[in-house]
């Protein structure tokens, strides 16, 4: 009986180990830093992008303030700031320009589009602590939701100097989901007083 | 004759064998967080396969073994490893290891560091010796 157990436990011992060997975990991210080797496909969420359409109330009626771009928008998410600028726009050919107050405007709808770029990039590589805090994807927003403010903004006046606009209101969720690379947070008409 | 000639013959083993070659011990100790070294080397000499933080290992060289010639100076070489991910590092301090030495060396978040990829030739020279091997 004991020549039969023998085996038996010897064969069983060996198909527990070969069964229960763990393998690493897989990063949730991968990286674009040229020195991280990382054979992971996932996707590393990198920019949220928003559409603000500034305007001014001109007899009851919207008049959108005609700029080439917003400048330095700023955004604050996850406790830093994440300094933007809007695309520029093409406002040789908008119709129905007229001047009100500092700004030049149109009847026409403006959308400024923004990217707000979320990849951070790590201010120095040069310490064991360094590197370790990139591979634990503590510089990128990982899945969840944050809370998005826009503080302020910079727009052009039709004397050719910028006036900076605050929006202590224009705040918005922020969700990021694993294996996404970007984010809508969609369009918000804001009033300039 | 022949009794001689054997005498003689254990007399070198014996002398040739009781050589005395010198050793020396190098320590290192994983002090980074979260992140694991793996295939830790000093100047191509294997010193440990993997350290988890907090971990550390030891190995014992000798001039008997081939390619030691104390003193020995070179930086820390390894892997940090975190998942599937990896960078290889070396050490921007150079360490010498003497004969009959206790080196302990410990890696922590503040021990500067450089990636080859990252150096321009320039820097690359001033270790280069080390860091092309």
């Amino acid at each position: 009986m004991n020549k039969k157990i023998i085996p038996f436990l010897l064969s069983s011992i060996i198909g527990v180990g070969l069964f229960s060997c763990s393998t690493d975990s897989y990063s949730s991210y991968s990286y674009d830093d040229p020195t991280i080797y990382s054979p992971t496909n996932k996707v590393q969420f990198s920019e949220a992008v928003l559409f603000i359409s500034p305007y001014i109330e001109s007899g009851g009626v919207k008049k959108y303030i005609v700029a080439d771009s917003l400048q330095n928008i700023a955004v604050r998410m996850h406790n830093r700031n994440w300094p933007s600028k809007s695309f520029s726009i093409d406002t040789l050919h908008l119709n129905n320009k007229e001047t009100i107050g500092i700004y030049r405007t149109t009847t026409d709808k403006i959308t400024y589009p923004i990217v707000i770029n979320m990849r951070i990039v790590p201010d120095k590589l040069n310490t064991a602590g360094d590197y370790s805090d990139m591979l634990n994807n503590y510089l990128t927003l990982p899945a969840g939701v944050y809370v998005c403010q826009i503080q302020s903004f910079d727009i052009l006046t039709i004397s050719k100097t910028t006036t900076k606009l605050y929006t202590p209101t224009l705040n918005m969720a922020l969700e990021v989901q694993e294996n996404q690379s970007s984010s809508n947070l969609g369009s918000f008409d804001i009033r300039v007083n | 004759m022949r009794t001689i000639h054997i005498i003689y013959l254990i007399a070198s083993i014996l002398f040739f064998g009781s050589c005395k070659y010198d050793e020396a011990t190098i320590t290192v100790i994983n002090k980074v967080h979260s992140v694991k070294l793996e295939s830790v080397s000093f100047d191509n000499h294997s010193v440990g396969s993997s350290l988890l933080p907090g971990e550390k290992v030891s190995q014992e060289l000798s001039e008997h073994d081939s390619n030691v010639d104390f003193p020995i100076t070179a930086p820390i070489k390894f892997y940090m490893v975190n998942g599937s991910s990896k960078v290889l590092l070396y050490t921007k301090k150079s360490f010498t290891l003497k004969a009959k030495d206790n080196l302990l060396i410990e890696i922590t978040d503040d021990t500067e560091v450089i990636n080859p990829l990252n150096e321009s030739a320039s820097d690359l020279r001033i270790g280069e010796l080390h860091l092309l091997k």
